[in-house]
């Protein structure tokens, strides 16, 4: 990426730099305040709830991000993958689990095609729009389906080891989970930032009509990067699922937000073009620490969420005003000059 | 030249009378679904469709006007939390009871009278309250030039979150209530419930605001081409903040409604109302990209969800219907807007047509 | 010259945008009454000029007199209110309100001493205005259905509304069809003679030699002179225009056509073209012209495959081709050089490297990875072979001067290595020194053997390097000429609906 644009490196740079004080910061600000609860073992065993799961729904969403687009139905995907999984397992005698994980991938996969479909068919539609639509009508269909019940009695296996295993490294103990999310992040780098399709993704999400024009295919990348988004939402309601061990229709609720937010803070702009697979790992590790951190502190899932919601509007309002201050400073040099002369 | 400009305002004519057309589409679902279930078409029935759209109603409205400079918001259901706990806080707060003896029907009956702030006073802070979320909205989304989807899907959480802080996790209920406030949604007047009253008032105001007043056809300027209104001089932003301030008072109007009907305030009064809202926009002829909606296209999209809602229960089509609700207001909003869509290619395809003489 | 006679006095005026100085000095004097024509080629500042005069863009020196008074033009409302209206080139128009609101918008109409605007008044007022110019466009119609020539008028109308002292018009008949733009011809002559002074920025020597009382030339943002318009015709305006005589410019070309490389037959598509065919040979430079309109981006479209045609037949080196998109398209051996370099030809923030390389990542691949160092070596070759002005291909494309800019999309259009070249308005906005540059690479490509379809709008360039030119007029081909046959006189004559306009006159009659 950092051949594409002679501005972006510099900026991104900074940005990434800026992530990792953060971190650094908030380890620091909690670990001293409950210096017992604080601890990177601690930590590690609760990326479980707080990275993994958000985590693969924020690699989708980065995707679409950098498409120029958004996807406000993933957290509906996933619950509804989740419930096609649970009750397809579940119900009467029910099918082998590996099927229902089958099913529950391509559940995900036809729902973030619906987008795609929807979103290249009808390009005068704001994605915004579309998956807003379908985010209503996902859910409703899980709704449906489950109605107000849970669904559990999953094999053992599937909480026990995947749920909450985990593997010993370096006398860490690493949830399996985390180890899952971490062996996807690398092919995600590569392929966005190194290969010629991660390339023209960029493209279309830099000026859609200049790459269509310089034999970008870009309806079958809106295409491919909304199916593989579905996807990636089922695989995250997937994780969420063996944590949590049940499914209900309500599972997986703003979780689209928190991936927006994990996105834009990792370097995303909602505008397209721009991204980082570091930045968003970068983004997640420093979600963990604050979640973790201010539930510690407050025990409240509400002001957890009303920081989230602050943290996604500053990040976003910032660079907003910075540039729209850097730009007038600009004029206002070059007024001066030419008074000058 | 004469031609193409008459043959165009006959196909817009068509268009205009797309409230015709919609009034006519319920009319005809109102009287089918009648056909299957007679208790349905029977006029308790009807108003009590009317009643209870009419919160949805008020909030269709408030929605009409940012769709109309071309935003969108998702955090209304947090604005009514938010400013309806307020609101009850302080008339908690407040809460004088005192024990009477009055006679009723001819006998001595003991009555319990709740009092607390003026009604007028809590519709003014609920309102207000709602103001000024609707307020922080429109600037993070004209001065702040943050996406709307993503200034509202923040505040959301920051308002349901102010909410939870403010109400330290209790809940106002009706022993906490005042009276009046009780009432606001019970009253009868001339055969109508209060409800209807209030939603005819808002409509009556908003009406005449978008269709008669300068700063209401700016809304309308705003949406339709930034550009042009910016070389007419209107402040644009200006606009764009007026019509979340607008969408957050009728936010908090409509909140204080529904707390009086179910008589519970609770932190998160999490209705996900927003898609109901913007289906009934955008059934109602509201444009998403903005300039294009009245006030009576979206009172009667609400109005046809609100039917189709009902009928879904009166008929017991899919067992407990309540289930489906959720994927049919989906599946409406996006019928509508393909069809929108479709509508306006088969426009375009048209004037294409006639083009080459 | 009397002073009084001067309704408006511009001097001095100077604008600076990040990078480029747009205004340089420009003055501008109009006389009460008059019509006075502002021309330049594109880039030369004629929009910024009038945009400064009507309040959109402050300027950064010179002052602006009205009636002899100085006045700021801090804004459009300023501007307004001293009676200073402007019909843009690209309508400033709200698409979904009705004709009256889009007259009456920012002066709305009240009855009386009722609060609110009056709807009755409004479409009252609109009809007495539009009837005035001689229109019976309904002021309840929307804005959207209406054609452009309708639009316009409604533009008038809202000029005229707003007791307008001077009236601009930034290119209006550009989108007109002859018809149109003689109606149009008359509604500006009515309006001098009751009094308004007209400033007209028009392209076409048509416009101006008809209408025009006197005519002023900028050329990259400086004011060349202003001449009254019998002491001048077109060869000296273009002189002035362009700064050196056409000659100068243009390559000799020597190759001859080879074998047919593209075939049309027939291509048609509802509402923008009919009935198109011709034939593109090896070595050949072929033309496209004629008006703004008549269809020639949108053939070009079709052969690129941006859009579909409803009807026709593309045959590529003898086998006939279903070109379906852009891709599909230079798999087929065509490749497009688009019109709107900054919108559709490049992706400003990249660097002049990955915008190069896009087309063609294929070809920079090393274990499936894209190699930085093969591209960086592919835009070096570029930079040196157009000789393109930057410091390296880390440069940004939007860093770059207009010309370069085009030598970028240029590049990337030789990366695709497609035989079959289209090239919509390839020098339009190009500084003069590129134009150079750029003709000289059309004419080595041509004796390489590659098959050039050059879409342009300058009749000095078509006669300049095409081997032949197709003229096209309201979506048809008009007229075929070869080098030998090609004079402005004819070109300028096929590419003008005469025959439609006496029957259109003789409809009205």
């Amino acid at each position: 990426m950092s051949r594409l644009t002679n501005r972006l490196p510099e900026w991104l740079k900074r940005w990434e730099w800026i992530l990792v004080i953060l971190i650094l910061a908030v380890f620091w600000v909690f670990s001293s305040q409950q210096p017992d609860n604080y601890t990177l073992s601690k930590l590690l065993n609760q990326t479980r709830v707080y990275m993994v799961d958000v985590g693969f729904m924020a690699l989708g969403m980065l995707t679409v991000l950098i498409l120029g687009d958004i996807d406000i139905s993933v957290a509906a995907t996933a619950a509804l993958s989740a419930t096609v999984m649970a009750v397809s397992y579940n119900q009467g005698s029910g099918i082998p689990f590996e099927a229902a994980i089958a099913l529950m991938l391509i559940t995900g996969a036809v729902c973030g095609l619906i987008n795609g479909l929807l979103v290249t068919r009808f390009s005068e539609l704001f994605p915004m729009i579309i998956t807003l639509s379908t985010q209503t009508l996902y859910r409703g269909i899980a709704y449906i389906i489950l109605k107000d019940q849970s669904s559990g009695r999953f094999p053992a296996w599937f909480s026990k080891d995947l749920g909450y295993g985990a593997m010993s490294i370096l006398g860490l103990d690493v949830p399996i989970m985390l180890v899952c999310f971490l062996a996807v992040l690398p092919a995600f780098y590569i392929w966005l930032h190194k290969t010629a399709s991660g390339r023209r993704i960029f493209a279309a999400g830099t000026n859609l009509t200049a790459s269509r024009y310089s034999g970008v295919r870009t309806g079958r990348i809106k295409l491919a990067v909304f199916t593989l988004n579905g996807l990636m939402a089922a695989v995250g309601g997937f994780f969420l699922t063996s944590r949590t061990g049940s499914v209900k229709y309500t599972i997986a609720t703003g979780f689209e937000m928190q991936a927006i937010a994990i996105a834009v803070l990792g370097g995303a702009s909602t505008s397209g073009g721009r991204g980082s697979v570091v930045g968003l790992l970068l983004a997640l590790v420093l979600m963990t620490g604050l979640k973790n951190g201010l539930m510690l502190v407050y025990n409240d899932a509400f002001i957890l969420n009303l920081s989230i919601g602050l943290l996604l509007i500053l990040i976003v309002l910032i660079p907003n005003l910075t540039g729209e201050l850097r730009r007038r400073s600009a004029v206002r040099r070059q007024r001066l000059s030419l008074q000058k002369a | 030249m004469p031609e193409q400009a008459k043959k165009n305002s006959a196909f817009s004519a068509l268009l205009k009378h797309r409230e015709v057309g919609l009034a006519a589409i319920l009319v005809v679902l109102f009287l089918l679904v009648g056909l299957r279930n007679l208790a349905f078409t029977t006029g308790p029935n009807a108003l009590f469709i009317m009643e209870d759209t009419a919160i949805m109603i008020i909030l269709a409205l408030g929605m009409l006007c940012v769709l109309l400079v071309g935003s969108i918001d998702i955090s209304i259901s947090a604005i009514m939390a938010l400013s309806t706990m307020t609101a009850g806080i302080v008339m908690k707060q407040y809460l004088t009871i005192t024990e009477t003896q009055a006679m009723v029907n001819g006998a001595m009956t003991s009555m319990t009278l709740r009092e607390s702030t003026p009604l007028v006073l809590i519709i003014l802070i609920g309102m207000g309250v709602g103001a000024l979320s609707g307020a922080m909205n429109g600037a993070l989304i004209a001065y702040g030039r943050v996406l709307p989807i993503v200034a509202t899907l923040g505040m959301q959480y920051i308002l349901y979150g102010l909410s939870h802080v403010i109400s330290d996790g209790q809940a106002v209920y009706r022993k906490d209530m005042p009276d009046a406030f009780i009432n606001l949604s019970r009253e009868n007047l001339l055969g109508l419930n209060s409800k209807i009253w209030i939603m005819l008032a808002v409509f009556l105001l908003v009406f005449l605001f978008l269709t008669y007043s300068r700063r209401g056809r700016y809304l309308y300027a705003v949406g339709s081409s930034p550009e042009a209104a910016a070389m007419s001089g209107i402040r644009i932003q200006r606009s764009r903040l007026l019509a979340h301030v607008i969408m957050g008072a009728l936010a908090g109007l409509a909140g204080l409604l529904y707390a009086s009907r179910d008589t519970k305030i609770t932190q998160d009064m999490a209705m996900s109302y927003e898609m109901y809202v913007i289906a009934a926009c955008v059934i109602g002829g509201v444009s998403v990209s903005g300039g294009r909606g009245k006030a009576l296209g979206v009172v009667l999209g609400a109005l046809t969800i609100g039917v189709i809602n009902n009928a879904l229960t009166m008929l017991r089509l899919t067992g407990n219907s309540e289930f489906w609700k959720k994927a049919i207001q989906g599946a409406l909003i996006l019928m509508a807007v393909v069809t929108n869509v479709l509508i306006q290619r088969a426009k375009e395809r048209r004037v294409l047509k006639d083009r080459r003489i | 010259m009397h002073q009084e006679d001067l309704i408006l006095q511009m001097a001095g005026i100077t604008k600076i945008f990040p990078g480029i100085r747009a205004l340089d000095d420009v003055r501008l004097d109009l006389r009460r009454g008059e019509i006075h024509a502002l021309i330049g080629e594109n880039g030369a500042g004629k929009s910024t000029f009038i945009k400064v005069l009507t309040g959109i863009h402050q300027p950064d020196a010179g002052i602006i007199r009205l009636n002899g008074q100085e006045i700021v033009m801090a804004d459009p409302l300023v501007a307004r209110r001293h009676g200073i209206a402007a019909i843009y080139q690209h309508l400033a128009a709200y698409p979904d309100l009705s004709v009256a609101e889009n007259i009456f918008m920012g002066n709305e109409q009240t009855q009386g001493r009722l609060p609110g605007i009056s709807w009755k008044k409004t479409n009252q007022e609109a009809e007495k205005l539009l009837q005035a110019l001689g229109s019976d466009i309904d002021p309840a119609s929307e804005m959207g259905s209406l054609s452009v020539a309708q639009q316009q008028i409604v533009e008038i109308a809202k000029a005229l509304s707003q007791n307008a002292q001077v009236l601009i018009m930034d290119e209006p008949t550009a989108a007109l069809s002859l018809r149109e733009s003689e109606e149009l011809y008359n509604i500006v002559r009515n309006l001098k003679q009751q009094g308004t002074s007209i400033i007209l920025i028009s392209h076409r020597f048509e416009d101006i030699f008809s209408l025009a009382d006197r005519v002023t030339v900028l050329r990259d943002g400086r004011y060349i002179g202003t001449w009254d318009i019998d002491e001048t015709d077109s060869d000296m305006l273009v002189k002035h225009m362009v700064g050196r005589s056409i000659d100068q410019f243009y390559p000799t070309k020597t190759t001859l056509a080879g074998e047919p490389l593209l075939k049309v037959e027939g291509l048609s598509r509802t509402g923008f073209f009919e009935d198109v065919s011709f034939t593109l040979h090896a070595g050949e430079i072929l033309g496209l012209t004629g008006l703004v309109g008549a269809g020639r981006t949108e053939v070009v479209e079709v052969l690129s495959g941006v859009t579909r045609p409803d009807k026709g037949k593309i045959t590529v080196l003898g086998e006939q081709r279903h070109i379906t998109s852009p891709h599909e398209a230079m798999k087929q051996g065509l490749s497009l050089l688009p019109e709107d370099r900054q919108k559709q030809g490049l992706l400003l923030p990249w660097t002049i490297q990955s915008n190069i390389t896009l087309p063609r990542l294929d070809l920079h691949k090393r274990h499936r990875l894209l190699s930085p160092q093969s591209e960086g070596r592919a835009a070096e070759e570029y930079i040196r072979m157009l000789a393109i002005k930057a410091r390296s291909g880390g440069d940004t494309a939007e860093s770059l001067s207009g010309g370069n800019q085009q030598k970028v999309v240029i590049s990337k259009l030789l990366t695709c290595g497609t035989r079959i070249i289209i090239m919509d308005e390839p020098t339009k906005g190009v500084d003069v020194g590129s134009k150079a540059a750029i003709y000289q690479i059309m004419v080595d490509l041509a004796g390489e053997g590659y098959g050039i379809l050059m879409v342009s709008s300058e009749m000095p360039e078509v006669l300049g390097i095409c081997d032949r030119a197709l003229v096209m007029r309201e979506g048809r081909i008009a007229a075929v000429f070869t080098r030998g046959e090609m004079t402005p006189e004819a070109l300028l004559k096929a590419a003008m609906p005469l025959e439609k306009a006496r029957k259109g006159r003789a409809e009205h009659a």
